[in-house]
């Protein structure tokens, strides 16, 4: 068989080879979006395919490594195999043409590496435009006008003093998905050298109950919060829960070198492996109840302490009136996985 | 053979027991048990033993808790220093609930049934963080676990092991609950007396190994109990089982009249004052090496709160818990 990549292509189904990878695609405008099948997210919108100069590609926002590209990409990465195996997977046959086959892989490598360096050219390019906007500072903003937006924030244990720190706020009508409004309340997200990365809206009214947090855009990845930025993957003790909410309630009750760290959703455990080793001995991992396994594959992972409690963290410090030697004592009393 | 390590110079005993003496004097490794009645008699040490003796249901392991419980709050857990309950009777959620009944006041009964009200939720999630953050580990099984490990003494012995090593902690005391209940197959003795011996031997090496205080509960042959119209145990009693009575260091004995309703009613005097009541439980210093024994101290337990209390204060605190809930909910 002579080898062309277009004719691949042609003859790719991309939407049936993620619906049989197991993604459920729910069209959204002129795209479709599913949890995504590579790394087996839970994010609904985490995975995109799109149509461009008419031929469907695919992306991944929240996975780790999956990234993006066409339909051979995703049978790469969904079957496991290199480019000529995925090319003959959706041919149905054995390709012969090895001089163009090679040439072909070659040049779409480049091309993959110019799309993730443009990528990411986008990415810092959104995060520039947010900060020239400083979105955040007029969401914060907002709170001087706003009670219920107080108000709230304090009911989740987050007074008004710690609302300035971190630079909370609120947006009264924020458009989710191009699908339906909602008020939220926005966490403005900085990485340890105090840039803004991204900001978190936590949707008052959504939808899904379940659903809870939205980029202020689309494209802005997700990053873990950290309570104390400037402090980096370190502190004397390091918490490590979902949430952003959770991570701040329980800086409330801490000690002032602790640092607190909010994961974006489970999916993020894993990136946080490489960052937390040199520090294990003082990392906690505190996972949500019924929602263990991906923490305890960090915990284990980093060998540190992992503590279960009845219900999640913020709930339980709140309703127990929790102080801080309590929050130390628990974190001696965990085991180490 | 290392001769050295096993026979002692004059001067080598003379300079050990003194240092023995200083050591006691500002010990910080000597726990009370926690109970008023008893702390003048009975200190938990380091490397020893201490059996309880009780019959079926006469508050063994209720009381073992609760001294459990209580040494936890004396030990260094800044330090890592952890008290274990080892159990092959409860499995660790019934276990757990008699702590939180206790921490809490809802009658265990109430937390058994799940009849746990609205206005005592936080009340629960207090005692709930209460017993996380109580450095008392415990060794057995789950309920969600689906199947009862039925550990030997070498499992427990294996568990100590990897909570010393992989935990990082110091095991300050250890309670094992109860002698009977032990897997006895790794013992390799035909004979069951034989069998329990080297359980006793396993629990006294586990002592000297990592120097904690043991307590070992041991049930009491209802044979033997009902013969008698004082059921106190006695430590002779144990014999058939094991060799009880050599390897502990001291040994008490517990048992509540008010459940000997064929030979005592309500009322009934005992002696020195004492009089029968539904919440009277007797608990006697059978043996104490260098101590004094055949003490008999009364207490009250109220088995709905897994509490004790000084003896005649039981009701009245009953009557003032329920009086608390009523209040509360309303």
């Amino acid at each position: 068989m002579r080898f062309d990549v277009n004719a691949v292509l042609q003859k790719a189904d991309l939407l049936a080879y993620v619906e049989r990878a197991g993604g459920n695609l729910k069209k959204n405008g002129d795209r479709y979006s599913c949890a995504c099948p590579l790394h087996f997210g839970d994010n609904p919108t985490a995975f995109s395919v799109y149509q461009k100069d008419g031929r469907y590609l695919w992306n991944c926002f929240t996975g780790p490594g999956c990234g993006g590209g066409d339909a051979i990409t995703f049978i790469q990465k969904f079957q496991n195999l290199n480019f000529k195996q995925a090319c003959e997977w959706i041919m149905g046959g054995q390709i012969e043409d090895s001089e163009t086959m090679l040439r072909t892989a070659q040049e779409r490598l480049r091309q993959a590496e110019l799309e993730t360096i443009a990528a990411a050219q986008r990415e810092d390019a959104r995060r520039q435009q947010m900060r020239v906007e400083e979105r955040h500072n007029l969401y914060h903003a907002n709170l001087a006008s706003r009670q219920w937006m107080r108000e709230t924030w304090t009911s989740w244990g987050i007074d008004e003093g710690m609302q300035d720190f971190w630079n909370l706020g609120g947006c009264d009508d924020f458009f989710v998905d191009g699908e339906y409004h909602t008020p939220t309340l926005t966490i403005p997200v900085e990485n340890t050298d105090g840039e803004l990365m991204t900001i978190q809206h936590r949707l008052i009214n959504p939808k899904n109950p379940k659903d809870k947090y939205r980029p202020d855009r689309k494209g802005l990845h997700a990053h873990p919060f950290l309570t104390v930025p400037r402090m980096g993957y370190d502190g004397g003790i390091i918490w490590v829960m979902e949430g952003a909410k959770k991570a701040m309630v329980t800086w409330t009750r801490s000690d002032v070198d602790w640092q607190c760290i909010g994961v974006p959703g489970q999916e993020m455990y894993k990136h946080l492996i490489e960052k937390l080793r040199p520090v294990a001995s003082r990392v906690i991992v505190v996972p949500d109840p019924k929602a263990e396994t991906k923490a305890l594959l960090l915990a284990k992972e980093l060998n540190c302490r992992f503590l279960e409690l009845p219900q999640k963290i913020d709930d339980h410090i709140l309703m127990t009136e929790m102080k801080q030697d309590q929050l130390y004592k628990l974190f001696q009393q965990s085991r180490k996985v | 053979m290392d001769i050295d390590k096993f026979v002692f110079s004059p001067p080598q005993i003379s300079t050990a027991v003194t240092n023995s003496i200083e050591d006691a004097r500002t010990d910080p490794t000597m726990l009370s048990l926690g109970l008023p009645a008893l702390n003048e008699f009975v200190m938990a040490r380091k490397d020893k033993v201490i059996g309880l003796l009780g019959d079926t249901s006469q508050g063994k392991t209720s009381l073992m808790s609760e001294i459990a419980r209580n040494m936890s709050t004396q030990i260094d857990a800044e330090h890592g220093e952890i008290g274990i309950y080892v159990t092959w009777e409860d499995n660790m959620e019934d276990f757990g609930m008699g702590d939180i009944a206790n921490f809490s006041k809802i009658p265990l009964v109430s937390l058994y049934n799940g009849q746990v009200k609205e206005h005592e939720f936080k009340k629960l999630m207090q005692a709930a963080t209460e017993r996380a953050t109580t450095p008392l580990w415990i060794i057995g099984h789950s309920e969600t676990s689906g199947m009862r490990p039925q550990l030997t003494m070498t499992d427990v012995c294996e568990a100590v092991e990897w909570i010393v090593a992989k935990q990082g902690r110091k095991v300050r005391f250890m309670c094992g609950d109860y002698l009977q209940r032990i897997n006895r197959r790794d013992t390799n003795e035909r004979d069951t007396r034989m069998q329990f011996s080297a359980i006793m031997d396993a629990w006294k090496n586990l002592a000297l190994a990592y120097h904690p205080s043991v307590f070992v509960g041991s049930q009491v042959s209802r044979d033997k109990v009902e013969k008698h119209k004082w059921r106190q145990p006695q430590i002779h009693w144990a014999m058939e089982t094991s060799n009880f009575e050599h390897t502990c260091d001291a040994a008490l004995s517990v048992w509540m009249p008010s459940k000997s309703n064929d030979a005592w009613k309500m009322g009934d005097q005992l002696q020195d004052g004492i009089t029968v009541t539904k919440e009277l439980l007797l608990v006697e210093i059978l043996k104490q090496k260098k101590g004094a024994t055949q003490i008999l101290k009364a207490l009250d337990f109220l088995p709905e709160y897994s509490m004790f209390l000084p003896y005649g204060r039981g009701e009245a605190m009953r009557e003032r818990l329920q009086r608390e809930a009523v209040n509360n909910a309303i």
